[in-house]
């Protein structure tokens, strides 16, 4: 198999479109339902902690060498027991997260904007993107992505430099009301999602050639998309208030929709769907990405091909049975974070204990 | 070599084939698409409560009458109603009467009744956010007297469409004059979802013939037998109204809230018969929270630039001192407006001046003991006024004309 090549500065674009994803939308309804009016400062903690995970990452990273990620963990449980926890965790998180993030989307667009339209066209009409991309490899994503990634920017800007006229700062006092305790709650959600979801960068780390350059493109993803996030919590918190935005389903979406300056620069919340839309395209082509090439190695696939249109057909189905209902989802955005952390967090700290251990031992059997 | 076997593939005449099958399917258009010709945009609804139902009024624009070479026999707009349970319900039933399916996306004012605005509004309200459709950019309005049916098919001058008069009218008057308040949806939701504020609509009435206000007649002369006039603001209670504001007392909102960008005021000439009016161009109100021995105060530090825009006694302002006392008068008109504004809201136990939020940011922890009884803890604060009054500008002359004159006499 040919590793196709990225530079550090097209990944780290593609990790910060991964990021907005869906958190984009929902987050500020997840922050602000915990958190109230302080959501900003659960932002601020969030990344702070984890820049806490990226020296664990990197170890992992610098640990895999020349080898991927898939057939390190092979490597360190043994032909039959690394099968068996890749593609546990293969169809528990990535696969998994494909699934979601297509129920996402076209729940998004049937509540806010073709509420008429079944699910099934929206979804087959963005696979058969994803398909393809993840199907051209690494590479062509990276290049699709610096096209891109400039007009996702220029978006946001476009709808959140417009709300800044009306926000106001009452909206987010008292600072720390409840105290510290719903703020790390906050924090603690973002942190696991979308931030722990990282790890899947892992996989990449061929891709980029080497961990210096792999963490470099982390660190800078992180950054941006953090700062995004944090303006964008405190714009639509500051122009809507808590009360507001934790019962609104998307409340970045609600919130530019109430821009009207001079009855003319209005009415383009639609540009936001257009964003999400992009953003959503690569999380999905990461999350497809990944799922190929560890079930690849699971199956003992040269090729990882074969597998794109079968996975994606049981998603589409799996989308649509995946909750029964909104308010099923909105719970299980509830207990989402517990299940994500086993994966996001114990997972690697396991991994890189284990490869700490392995190598001790290789070293000793050598000088032995 | 792998690469040109490629590229060729893509390039044969069966892939092609296939694909142009693939995107006729795609291309076919929005799978829920509706032709203008189908809908009836919407712009105004009036809401009415009657025996326990509610009676939705929407003003449809007729797109006939939309055109430059109109027929002047049909009427700009077409006015459906219908009783219904629930909101939902009523607008779906329409399509009983009317041609076309209701198009809501363009509301530009929601109308309710009195007696809506009693039982509360958080029911009605509850579609208008919930369908996809709605925008949440339409200003709310209170009617007194007068049902939402016919404020919403009553026929206004200058404009076409009556509702875009209406829309107008308020918007217009809320830059310029400081009674009335434009309220939009956002600001409604926000207030609803806080303990320490309270929401209030502008509320308004048709003065004049109601009959003949809703016939075309109403327009063919110059002075139409009957108008709709916004009043001011009328105060809630969460989601339920208890008691309406005059002028004077929504003026005192209006400066209390920051909403003044423009107004003007009357005030009687300090030595002398008659009256001045003020311009005001700029003014601020902080509120300005303080605990004193457990219990609850209020400063209200007021900060007016203001213009002399009309003279209606003898003064000669070429003297300071005569300024100076135009400006205290002008100063103690306010405080009297802000003062009886402030007992007005406390007697209606509404804080729709939202001292409760001040409290709230300031003192979040009494601030969480107060909360559940803050209606009565809001009857009774007390509350001070500091007034900083800058006059500035005198306009394009200095004393009034004819001055001279009556001092010879």
């Amino acid at each position: 198999m040919i590793t196709q090549q990225m530079t550090t500065r097209q990944a780290a674009m593609w990790f910060i479109l991964f990021q907005l994803g869906s958190a984009f939308l929902l987050l500020p309804r997840v922050l602000a339902g915990t958190a109230k009016q302080d959501a900003w400062l659960s932002v601020l903690i969030a990344i702070g902690a984890f820049f806490l995970l990226v020296p664990l990452y990197t170890a992992i990273a610098k640990q895999l060498e020349e080898t991927s990620f898939s057939d390190y963990i092979l490597e360190l449980f043994g032909r039959i027991g690394g099968k068996l926890l890749l593609c546990g965790f293969i169809v528990g998180y990535p696969y998994l997260l494909y699934i979601i993030v297509l129920r996402d989307l076209s729940d998004f667009l049937t509540t806010s904007f073709i509420t008429e339209t079944p699910a099934e066209p929206i979804l087959v009409l963005m696979m058969s993107a994803v398909i393809y991309i993840v199907r051209s490899g690494a590479a062509v994503i990276g290049r699709t992505v610096e096209i891109l990634f400039f007009l996702v920017m220029l978006l946001f800007a476009f709808g959140y430099v417009s709300l800044i006229p009306s926000a106001e700062v009452t909206n987010l006092m008292p600072v720390l009301e409840h105290g510290w305790n719903p703020v790390l709650l906050a924090a603690f959600t973002m942190l696991i999602f979308p931030y722990s979801e990282m790890m899947l960068f892992l996989f990449l780390v061929p891709n980029i050639r080497q961990a210096r350059r792999w963490k470099k493109a982390v660190v800078k993803s992180a950054l941006v998309s953090g700062s995004m996030f944090l303006l964008m919590t405190l714009l639509t918190i500051s122009v809507l208030s808590d009360g507001v935005v934790s019962n609104i389903m998307y409340p970045s979406y609600f919130a530019v929709r109430t821009i009207s300056i001079g009855d003319f620069y209005e009415r383009f919340e639609v540009l936001v769907a257009v964003l999400w839309y992009i953003t959503i395209f690569y999380r999905l082509s990461l999350f497809l990405h990944v799922s190929v090439q560890g079930l690849a190695v699971v199956l003992g696939l040269q090729d990882p091909r074969p597998l794109l249109i079968p996975l994606s057909l049981i998603a589409l189905v799996m989308a649509n049975i995946i909750w029964p209902n909104t308010a099923g989802y909105t719970a299980a955005l509830q207990v989402w974070p517990f299940y994500s952390m086993f994966f996001g967090i114990f997972l690697p700290i396991l991994i890189w204990m284990v490869g700490i251990f392995k190598r001790a031992k290789n070293s000793i059997s050598k000088e032995n | 070599m792998r690469r040109t076997r490629r590229t060729h593939s893509l390039l044969s005449p069966l892939c092609l084939l296939i694909c142009m099958g693939i995107m006729t399917m795609i291309l076919t258009g929005c799978w829920n698409r509706r032709e203008l010709n189908e809908l009836a945009v919407v712009l105004a609804v009036g809401i009415d409560s009657a025996d326990g139902q509610y009676e939705v009024s929407v003003q449809v624009a007729e797109p006939s009458q939309m055109s430059r070479n109109r027929g002047s026999d049909r009427s700009p707009v077409s006015i459906f109603s219908q009783k219904a349970p629930t909101l939902f319900e009523a607008f779906r039933k329409i399509t009983t009467k009317s041609a076309r399916k209701m198009y809501v996306a363009h509301i530009r004012l929601v109308i309710f009744d009195e007696q809506t605005a009693r039982n509360g509004i958080k029911e009605p309200l509850d579609f208008l956010f919930r369908d996809h459709e709605v925008r949440p950019d339409f200003y709310m309005v209170v009617t007194k007297g007068t049902s939402a049916k016919d404020v919403v098919s009553f026929i206004t001058p200058t404009e076409i469409l009556p509702s875009i008069g209406l829309y107008k009218t308020l918007k217009v008057s809320e830059k310029v004059w400081a009674p009335t308040s434009a309220v939009k949806v956002t600001e409604m939701l926000k207030k609803l979802t806080k303990t320490g504020v309270e929401p209030v609509l502008t509320w308004g009435k048709i003065v004049g013939d109601v009959r003949k206000g809703k016939t075309p007649e109403n327009v063919k002369q110059p002075a139409s037998f009957s108008e709709f006039k916004y009043f001011g603001v009328s105060a809630f209670r969460g989601d339920r109204l208890v008691g309406w504001l005059n002028e004077s007392n929504s003026k005192a909102y209006n400066y209390i809230t920051n909403k003044v960008s423009s107004t003007v005021g009357n005030v009687n000439c300090p030595h002398s018969k008659g009256d001045f009016v003020v311009e005001v161009s700029r003014s601020k109100v902080k509120i300005v929270p303080s605990i004193q021995r457990g219990e609850p105060r209020i400063q209200l530090e007021t900060t007016i630039d203001a213009n002399l825009g009309e003279i209606g006694c003898p003064v000669d302002l070429t003297n300071e001192a005569t300024f100076l006392a135009m400006e205290e008068a002008a100063r103690k008109s306010l405080m009297k407006i802000l003062k009886d504004g402030v007992r007005e809201a406390q007697s209606m136990g509404s804080d729709i001046f939202g001292f409760g939020e001040a409290f709230h940011r300031k003192y979040p922890r009494q601030w969480s003991q107060w909360k559940e009884n803050w209606n009565q803890k809001f009857k009774k604060i007390p509350v001070e006024i500091k007034i900083d009054y800058k006059l500035n500008k005198i306009g394009k002359i200095i004393s009034p004309f004819g001055n001279n004159l009556s001092k010879k006499e």
